[in-house]
């Protein structure tokens, strides 16, 4: 269940960041998160990437179908794609992946400082006294 | 291991931050660019919805309340109570649709656009420096600042642009800003200057002066003017209709110093080709007008037709637009980045513009002191220069390019001596030097009543040069070769000239009353194609040669015969594919072809040409042929004695060709010196023929419809950038050329298409190949480019009140003081 309210805090924190800050927000937020959280770094990369390629992959085909493609069509054809489908997918799919290795460095980063169980729960706090 | 796969993992994701965050190339910052929140995304505009952009909203320093009502093709229509609100609410609209135009051009004209592009546009804002540019809107700011009315307008469009960049999230940015990863400054007076300096170098900013020099020397005086004559040998129509009254006193003509050298003239460029200021003037870009009088209409009122030729691009470079105050009622286009209105019609007038030809750009041979360049020679003695330091900041450099240009009485530097090629300085002597106040001109005509008002208003014309064609519901029709004329001997300036010699400057300037105009001629009509714009009996030189004659003679042959004339008989002449080159020209050619044998494939090519009415419409094969053909044997008879690989050469005029052909075809020019057998016109004709059909075949198959003219003349209209293709027109197939009236070409074209009918309420008419906004996914990016293929025009909604009804409005603004 961790991994799911991982994904939750991390979609909606980058869904609503974004709009008042720059787009590094989804490097940061799940760098965040699974330093705060995050208990298995297979977990912590498929959390953040699925959080943040839901974010952009919503709002991305919202705008894309709300205006019938007329600019995402045209800047597919810049970049040689062949059309704006294309680009959102691989445009959801980057931020994922950048996002998904921003997760994993979070979880990395929690390791120089606690030590976890197999049976993570409560362990870490206990393990200190 | 733990350390290890920390660090790693950090400075993975580090390096994806970075490389997410700074172009690469010619690819913006992906990062910002592609997300959804800020990115291209954001540009995407939701079709019709997303043009009622919060309907009521208050602004800095607006004095009164402001209504804008938008009609279903976005042109606003502006109701304020006072100029500084009306300019003020013109700016903000034009801003909105077109800020990236905006600053793109000033910034051309400027000299800055390395600042955002890179080392790449280095030459082009040094030779707009050189030129002049700066100096030249710095002088014109300060007489349109010392004017109440132009500083008015001014100082309120300027507002009306910085209030809309200041809302402007940067989600928002037009596109071109977020790919080219800058963003857009605070706009100045200064930059509607550098917009008026820009279309003065696009109109009036060529010359041909030091190929003319090189021929010079190379052919002497007396074959130069056999071969450039200072009016057309063959045929004209001039704009002044021959036999009108000159009514007034000339002033005495300046007298040419005694001896002009021409070996003391010679330039050697290598580079001439590349140089855009000197490059010869394409042959048949230009622009139409006319007016035809109330005994001519069906309406009994005059009916007025204008349509600039220029570059098409998208988006376009004109921006429709109603303005009315308490003062004035106008509507047509504007210049996006120049308050006002510069072609258009009010309740009593209308007016339109074509491009004059004349001479006002000279250059002027500069003997330095030393290489200091503090002095220079001039009337027998050294003559301080002063200097101007240009800084051209280019982006991903840490030094700027730094410059002292010249400046001696003459004008600016533009030419040091043997820089890249062999040859003295260069100064230049342009029009676009000349303080003026152009705007007030525009603002004048935009609430003229009555021909005198239209007279008043030129008078504050300094250039780019135009025929002003007019037309009121008091039925007056008019025209005036309007601009401020350097009064000049006889061929001043069809040379390069000494600048040590005082009797080479401009003399002076051709009063303004006295600048060639008509008015209700006995013909019924006026009319202006960019010709020549009187005839030879008008006692001052403008200039040695005009736009070719074609189009003007068509024109005039059509509208003389015209009876009971609507707007539609005009529309359907700005339409008008007919050669006269064609008619003039191609039944002596094919007499020349009859003589020798002929393949079948070149059989097939004639017969095509002789049963050819004459129109270059769009599916028809033979004006491909013809178009070719006629370069292909001005090329063949002119290049081996007016072509040089090393040196700036051009050749004849179309006219003194066609002359040529028709009337000397035994003279020595026509054989190829090249050769050593003796060529004939036979010879002429039939190889370049042959060459023609060969060079077709090569590019586009044998003779099928793919040969069909709107195919091979391509007209095709860019995205200013130039680079970005997905933002350029779908194609285009329509007909016209360079010497016919719809004289549509690969790249050029009727940026503008205007006909209006006077009257107690005036009806009009008009497009252009393009859209209201400049965004690329706007449904009015290009919404009027099928149209205007068709050759069909919008009805103008031309409204009285702030109110009216009418079902083609779509959305109402209210602009309040905050």
């Amino acid at each position: 269940m961790r991994v799911v309210n991982n994904y939750l805090i991390i979609l909606v924190a980058t869904a609503v960041l974004q709009l008042f800050m720059p787009w590094w927000v989804i490097v940061l937020v799940p760098f965040a998160v699974c330093l705060w959280r995050s208990r298995h770094p297979g977990k912590a990369y498929a959390a953040s990437l699925a959080a943040v390629s839901t974010v952009w992959l919503t709002y991305a085909t919202f705008i894309h179908n709300g205006t019938e493609g007329n600019m995402s069509n045209r800047i597919a054809e810049l970049f040689s794609l062949p059309n704006g489908a294309v680009l959102l997918t691989i445009v959801s799919l980057l931020s994922g992946f950048v996002a998904g290795f921003a997760g994993l460095a979070g979880y990395y980063v929690r390791q120089l400082f606690v030590k976890e169980a197999v049976e993570p729960e409560l362990e870490p706090l206990s393990g200190k006294f | 291991m733990k350390f290890v796969k920390a660090i790693a993992s950090v400075l993975l994701v580090v390096g994806f931050l970075y490389a997410l965050s700074r172009p690469w190339g010619p690819v913006p910052a992906l990062g910002p660019f592609i997300s959804p929140y800020t990115g291209f995304w954001q540009n995407g505009e939701i079709p019709l919805l997303s043009r009622i952009n919060d309907p009521d909203f208050s602004l800095d320093s607006l004095r009164e309340e402001v209504t804008i009502r938008f009609d279903d093709v976005g042109v606003p229509h502006i109701f304020a109570k006072n100029n500084y609100d009306l300019f003020y609410a013109q700016g903000y609209v034009t801003a909105r649709d077109r800020l990236w135009q905006m600053d793109l051009q000033t910034r051309a004209a400027a000299g800055r656009l390395s600042e955002v592009l890179g080392a790449r546009t280095v030459e082009m804002d040094r030779r707009s420096r050189r030129m002049g540019m700066g100096y030249g809107a710095e002088v014109n700011l300060k007489m349109a600042m010392s004017d109440p009315i132009s500083r008015e307008a001014l100082l309120g469009y300027t507002a009306g642009i910085n209030a809309y960049i200041e809302q402007l999230p940067g989600r928002s940015l037009p596109i071109e800003y977020k790919l080219l990863g800058y963003e857009p400054e605070a706009w100045t007076p200064l930059k509607c200057m550098y917009m008026l300096e820009q279309m003065t170098l696009t109109l009036a900013g060529g010359g041909d002066e030091i190929a003319m020099s090189n021929l010079l020397k190379s052919l002497g005086k007396e074959t130069m003017g056999q071969v450039f004559p200072d009016y057309p040998m063959l045929m004209e129509s001039p704009i002044i209709p021959a036999g009108t009254p000159w009514d007034f006193k000339p002033l005495p003509i300046p007298v040419p110093p005694v001896e002009v050298e021409p070996a003391e003239l010679s330039f050697t460029n290598k580079n001439q080709k590349k140089t855009p200021f000197t490059e010869p003037i394409y042959e048949g870009l230009g622009s139409n007008n006319w007016a035809i009088s109330a005994a001519k209409s069906a309406t009994g009122y005059p009916i007025l037709a204008n349509d600039p030729h220029l570059e098409l691009t998208l988006p376009s470079i004109w921006y429709q637009v109603q303005l009315h105050t308490p003062e004035i009622n106008v509507y047509g286009v504007s210049l996006p980045g120049i308050p006002g209105v510069v072609i258009g019609f009010n309740k009593n007038v209308a007016w339109g513009v074509t491009n004059v030809a004349a001479d006002v750009l000279d250059f002027y041979k500069i003997k330095f002191r030393d290489t200091s360049r503090a002095e220079y020679w001039y009337d027998n003695q050294w003559r301080k220069t002063r200097k101007r330091e240009e800084i051209i900041t280019v982006k991903g450099s840490d030094e700027p390019v730094r410059e002292y240009v010249v400046y001696t009485h003459h004008g600016p530097v533009m030419y040091q001596e043997n820089e890249g090629r062999s040859g003295p300085a260069l100064a230049v002597r342009w029009i676009g030097h000349e303080p003026g106040n152009s705007f007030r001109t525009f603002y004048e005509l935009n609430k003229a009543r009555n021909y005198d008002d239209y007279r008043r208003a030129l008078t504050y014309y300094v250039g780019p040069a135009q025929n002003f064609v007019y037309a009121d519901n008091s039925k007056n029709i008019a025209m005036t070769v309007n601009g401020k004329f350097p009064l000049k001997w006889n061929e001043q300036g069809k040379y390069l000239l000494d600048g040590s010699e005082p009797g080479n400057d401009w003399q002076g300037w051709i009063p303004a009353a006295q600048n060639p105009h008509v008015k209700n001629p006995p013909r019924g009509f006026v009319s202006s194609a960019n010709q020549s714009s009187t005839n030879p009996t008008y006692p001052y030189y403008i200039n040695w040669r005009f736009a070719p004659s074609e189009r003007a003679i068509r024109i005039n042959e059509r509208l003389a015969a015209m009876e009971r004339a609507t707007a539609d008989s005009l529309r359907m002449l700005q339409n008008d594919n007919f050669s006269v080159m064609a008619r003039t020209i191609l039944p002596t050619l094919l007499n020349y072809l009859k003589t020798v044998p002929l393949t079948a494939p070149q059989k097939a090519a004639f017969q095509k040409l002789e049963s050819w009415n004459l129109m270059n419409n769009p599916g028809e094969i033979a004006p491909t042929i013809f178009e070719e053909w006629i370069v292909a044997v001005s090329t063949a008879i002119w290049k081996d004695e007016f072509y040089s690989d090393s040196l700036a050469f051009r050749y004849p005029t179309r006219d003194r060709t066609m002359y040529l052909i028709l009337n000397q075809p035994d003279i020595h020019w026509v054989n190829n010196v090249k050769t050593p057998q003796r060529e004939t016109m036979t010879d002429i004709v039939q190889q370049s023929f042959k060459a023609t059909l060969d060079s077709l075949v090569a590019r586009h198959g044998p003779m099928s419809p793919t040969w069909q003219w709107a195919t091979v003349k391509d007209t095709e209209i860019l995205h200013l950038s130039r680079a970005l293709k997905p933002f350029n027109s779908t194609p285009i197939k329509n007909g016209g050329g360079g010497s016919i009236v719809n004289a549509t070409t690969h790249h050029h074209g009727p940026s503008w298409r205007m006909v209006v009918e006077l009257g107690p309420e005036p009806r009009a008419y008009g497009l252009y190949p393009g859209g209201q906004s400049g965004n690329p996914s706007s449904t009015l990016y290009m919404n009027m480019l099928a149209k205007w293929e068709k050759g069909e025009l919008n009805e103008l909604i031309y409204l009285k009140t702030p109110d009216e009804q009418n079902p083609r409005l779509t959305t109402t603004w209210t602009l309040t003081k905050k």
